[in-house]
């Protein structure tokens, strides 16, 4: 019994690797696509691990084998090192084999003497154990000694075997038993077993023979051990050798026929298949709550590019797809190396651009109308907006979200006002509503007004009414100061508020002299007194010459002044109007020197201080050359031919100021 | 000249300017509630009280009458003095100052103010999802947190354990319970690391509000053997031991065999001709009892081999294989034998099985001196021989 132990361990191997077999070659085909579907992303290996971590169900053994198989390609390149690395250990193995020869010798001599006895039948039972040991051992490294040394024929152990009637008893009695127990495992592999029964049994009998008749019994007992060892041993390797050969062209085979099979199957097949075999080794449910919250969101996210690339098989793909966040997803691989799939996917591409320009070009065209209208233009429109929120929420009190008031809120309306004038500032949110009204001073975020009712204690400020207008409840400031300027709101009170922003521009004129404050002129002169009014909005009504406190009339038929008044003179019709008040003065005396004052009507005076200087020698040229000129600029009317005039008096008098000098 | 003065006098002596009594009071409140501003003016007489919102110049109430169309706001004038705005329903977009105006000349106000707490929140979009990072890589957790007052993050672990936190441009790691800050930067991870956290936002404002966020460390497995070398009588059941720590979870199996020289290349149907032994996968069954435990990253594999016979004997891989790498550990399993009916000497047996002992031990040291223990068994083999003989 114990001598069949190795041929137990043979049998029990070959069984459990028939069964592996049988699975490996079932999944042959499937485990080479799936090598070159890993070939192009990775997910395999962790969808692989995910599903083996979540459920351990009977599916394990063809995945392991499929992993396995790869695992053995890998590998293939490193054939060659366990050559080397044998062939290194060969030497030390050679001195141990040495001495484990001396040691057998020994318990052999033993065994030989008790069975000579055959006083005690127990020491007979017991005797077996060590060869069991030794027998084992030897067998295993034997075969890494072989391949140096010769095989011997196997003839002398038969011939041998005829000599003693005792031993040939003995080993009959262990044959039974052996052939026994070996039926119950396998009956195929009785012939396997049978050799090394029988050589164990001639190498006892051989040596008990020999060691009873003569000292060479022992040197023949060695050499008969030896034999038998090499043909065991050769036998084991020869059967190594065809292992490996015979394994080599299975695979050849398999890899030739696996590249036929590719080649004869067209690319949607393939991709078919590999998406099959994706949703076969994939568990998309799970226990683990996270597991399936992250899958879930893969799928949302992944859905929309694997219905673009794969409309024909929606299903299938789309449970293959419950892949992790960090790796990628198996159909963009397969699109990109699929003619088809990639020209969809160019045209996807193509068809999102094109898409994208049309937003552009959409977007574009709206931001230039939108500069294209005027302030009037837009004010317009939102207030039609507003016409319709109102509309649709006439009954709600509590209004919309904050996007709608954005889009309601009015453009600023300027106003601008002349001091000491009224001002109107219309409320530009339609009447629709029936909600208050109300005005507020931003500068202090004074209440001015709800509806009618006036806060503000400026009785200048007041809020009108008026039917016939779009607008409601336009705020009035009479009066307007130059502190008034500033923002003004008007609110609607809604929830949220409706707002519109007036901002009040206040205009002050400025009165300016044209020429010195002090005029000096010689008497019998013509003498023209200017003034002129800048910035307003209203011209004045008029422009009141004074001298002192006594009013100068506009005509004076006695002395001939008279007063003129132009307006629209430097200025620009439509913004601000400048006007000149004139003070003429024909013939000037020496009396009339004082202060004269211009007043327009809406702006502050200025004054002029005239002074007349007097000169006899000059005097009757300067009158008689005066009159020439008076009756000239009379009948032109003309204040241009006036101021050519003066002109020439005032050369005149430098002329005639250089002349006493030489008559004195 | 004389008519003004006149009036002048009159006002000031008949009709004292009204003026504020006090100062509003500042107030806070939590949403959801109320809150009540009180403006008190002594000597009114014919002017008008008015409130506004500062922020944005809403016309709110004109003397007793609320202008606006806030459902929520509304008026009190209970005693002759005092003029409350009240809002009731708090929003965070009440948070703000309120004006209290009489209509003098030149005007005069009072502002009061409110502050609207509202409990934490987190934002998602800003936070961090869960995270799966390489061993030896960084990571930060990031957390984004509103509310008023602004919230306090704090980031735990969810199972209680210590934050283990590495200093930057240290290689030491720092344990702390908790950690204050929105983001939490975790430098060069290690897989102790790994674990779910807990992002914590709190300000005084039940209640408060946590996110959980999972951190998975992953690196390639690792795995051990206890016991290398293991002996167990014919008949009895031996459990072999293999310690996996992997991440993600790993592939694990079980080999049978020495590795031949062509590796996994045998695995197939060549093996089945040749008869050669190869290294064969174990599966679960009457035979083998193979059981997988895993908590966290770490695992425990088991194989049980039943009916213990002479062809279990040989060498077992336990092999884990992961996306990141693959690992294996080795065992072997030999045969103890025991004499239950011999009739010699119990010293004898003793010896025997002492022997098998120190034997087993010293196959777990090296490789190299495999042959020893044959060597000492044949030798107390010949000798315990050799005494009986003599005996005889």
């Amino acid at each position: 019994m114990p001598q069949t132990s190795p041929n137990w361990r043979q049998a029990d191997n070959e069984r459990t690797k028939g069964a592996v077999s049988v699975i490996a070659a079932r999944n042959w085909a499937t485990g080479t696509a799936t090598q070159d579907w890993s070939q192009k992303s990775s997910s395999s290996w962790s969808s692989t691990s995910r599903r083996t971590g979540i459920s351990r169900t009977r599916t394990r053994p063809a995945t392991l084998t499929t992993e396995m198989t790869v695992a053995g390609r890998a590998e293939r390149a490193g054939v060659g090192a366990p050559w080397c690395r044998r062939f290194f250990h060969t030497s030390p193995l050679a001195s141990w084999l040495r001495i484990s020869f001396v040691l057998l010798v020994l318990p052999a001599l033993g065994f030989g003497i008790q069975v000579v006895t055959c006083s005690n039948p127990e020491l007979g039972a017991s005797a077996p154990d060590p060869v069991d040991l030794t027998w084992g051992g030897k067998n295993t490294e034997g075969q890494l000694t072989t391949a140096t040394r010769s095989t011997l024929p196997d003839s002398p152990m038969t011939t041998q075997n005829d000599l003693i009637t005792t031993a040939s008893n003995l080993a009959t009695a262990k044959k039974p038993a052996t052939a026994a127990s070996e039926a119950v495992v396998d009956t195929a592999e009785t012939a396997e077993t049978a050799p090394p029964t029988e050589a164990t049994s001639s190498w006892s009998s051989t040596a008990v023979a020999r060691g009873m008749s003569s000292a060479d019994g022992a040197g023949e007992a060695i050499a008969t051990s030896q034999s038998a060892q090499i043909g065991l041993t050769t036998q084991a390797t020869v059967r190594q050798t065809e292992a490996q050969t015979a394994s080599t062209a299975t695979q050849a085979a398999a890899a030739t026929s696996a590249a036929t099979s590719a080649a004869i199957a067209s690319a949607a097949a393939a991709t078919e298949t590999a998406a099959e075999m994706l949703i076969s080794t994939i568990y998309p449910a799970s226990t683990e709550t996270d597991l399936h919250n992250s899958i879930e969101r893969v799928e949302g996210q992944r859905g929309k590019m694997a219905n673009a690339f794969h409309p024909g098989v929606p299903d299938s793909l789309t449970k293959g797809f419950s892949i992790p966040t960090f790796l990628p997803p198996f159909p963009v691989f397969a699109a990109a190396d699929l003619p088809a799939y990639r020209a969809a996917a160019d045209a996807a591409e193509a068809a999102k651009l094109a898409a994208e320009a049309a937003a552009q070009a959409a977007a574009a065209k709206t931001s230039s109308e939108a500069v294209t209208m005027s302030p009037e233009e837009q004010r317009r429109q939102m207030f039609n907006e507003q016409h319709s929120y109102l509309a649709a929420h006439r009954d709600g009190g509590d209004g919309a979200g904050s996007a709608v008031r954005r889009n309601l809120t009015m453009p600023v309306l300027n106003i601008t006002a002349q001091m000491g004038n009224h001002a109107y500032m219309p409320c530009q949110i339609h009447r629709l509503s029936d909600k208050p009204v109300s005005w507020v001073r931003m500068r202090d975020n004074h209440i001015i007004s709800v509806d009618e009712t006036t806060f503000i204690a400026d009785e200048r400020f007041q809020s009108i009414y008026q039917e016939d207008h779009d607008y409601t409840w336009s705020l009035q400031i009479k009066y307007v100061e130059p502190s008034d300027a500033g923002w003004y709101e008007c609110q609607m009170a809604t929830e949220p508020k409706l707002s519109a922003k007036v901002h009040l521009q206040i205009v002050k004129p400025k009165t300016e002299l044209i020429g010195d404050q002090s005029r000096f002129v010689k008497a019998g002169s013509k003498v023209a007194l200017h003034c002129i009014v800048r910035g307003t909005l209203d011209p004045p009504k008029y422009i009141i010459w004074f001298r002192g406190q006594k009013k100068i009339s506009d005509s004076d038929e006695r002395t001939g002044w008279y007063t003129q008044l132009d307006r629209n003179i430097f200025g620009t019709v439509g913004d601000n109007q400048n006007t000149i008040g004139s003070l003429i003065i024909p013939l000037v005396r020496k009396e009339d020197s004082g202060n004269y004052t211009c007043q327009p009507s809406n702006s502050v005076s200025v004054s002029v201080d005239l002074h007349v200087l007097s000169g006899e020698y000059s005097a009757s040229a300067i009158m008689s050359t005066a009159a020439r000129t008076t009756k000239g600029g009379r009948s032109t009317c003309h204040s241009t031919l006036g101021l050519l005039g003066i002109l020439g008096l005032l050369w005149a008098m430098q002329g005639a100021m250089h002349t006493p000098p030489t008559q004195t | 000249g004389s008519t003004q003065n006149q009036h002048h006098e009159s006002s000031s002596q008949l009709d004292p300017d009204p003026e504020f009594i006090g100062f509003i009071n500042n107030v806070t409140y939590p949403a959801g509630r109320e809150a009540i501003l009180a403006c008190s003016v002594r000597n009114l007489g014919k002017n008008k009280v008015g409130w506004l919102r500062a922020s944005d110049q809403t016309v709110l109430a004109l003397q007793g009458r609320v202008v606006t169309h806030n459902a929520r706001i509304s008026v009190m004038h209970q005693d002759m003095h005092t003029w409350k705005l009240k809002i009731s329903k708090l929003r965070e977009s009440d948070r703000g100052c309120y004006m209290c105006q009489i209509n003098t000349s030149p005007m005069k106000k009072q502002v009061g103010c409110i502050d609207v707490q509202v409990p934490p929140d987190i934002i998602n979009e800003e936070s961090s999802a869960d995270l799966a990072v390489q061993e030896g890589e960084d990571a930060t957790l990031t957390c984004k947190a509103t509310g008023n007052p602004q919230p306090r993050v704090t980031w735990r672990r969810e199972d209680g354990e210590m934050i283990l936190i590495r200093k930057p441009g240290s290689r030491e790691l720092m344990k702390v319970e908790s950690y204050n800050g929105s983001s939490l930067r975790l430098l060069r991870l290690e897989r102790r690391q790994m674990g779910a956290y807990l992002c914590i936002a709190s300000n005084d404002v039940p209640p408060a509000v946590s996110k959980r966020v999972s951190l998975s460390v992953q690196f390639a497995p690792m795995v051990r053997a206890p016991s290398q070398l293991l002996g167990t009588p014919l008949g009895s059941d031996v459990q072999l031991e293999c310690q996996v720590e992997a991440s993600p979870s790993p592939v694990s199996y079980w080999l049978k065999g020495a590795r031949t020289s062509n590796g996994f290349a045998s695995v197939s149907t060549a093996s089945l001709e040749s008869g050669s032994p190869g290294p064969e996968m174990l599966l679960d069954g009457p035979k083998y009892g193979i059981t997988e435990r895993r908590d966290g990253y770490r695992g425990v594999m088991l194989l049980v081999v039943r009916s213990f016979s002479p062809s279990d004997v040989g060498t077992y891989h336990c092999v884990s294989t992961n996306s990141l790498g693959r690992a294996e550990g080795t065992l072997r399993l030999y045969e103890i034998k025991l004499h239950p009916g011999a009739s010699a000497s119990n010293d004898d047996h003793l010896n025997y099985i002492g022997g098998l002992e120190e034997a087993a031990r010293n196959a777990g040291r090296s490789n190299r001196t495999t042959w020893q223990p044959l060597l000492a068994m044949l030798m107390l083999l010949w000798m315990r021989l050799s005494l009986r003989t003599g005996g005889a």
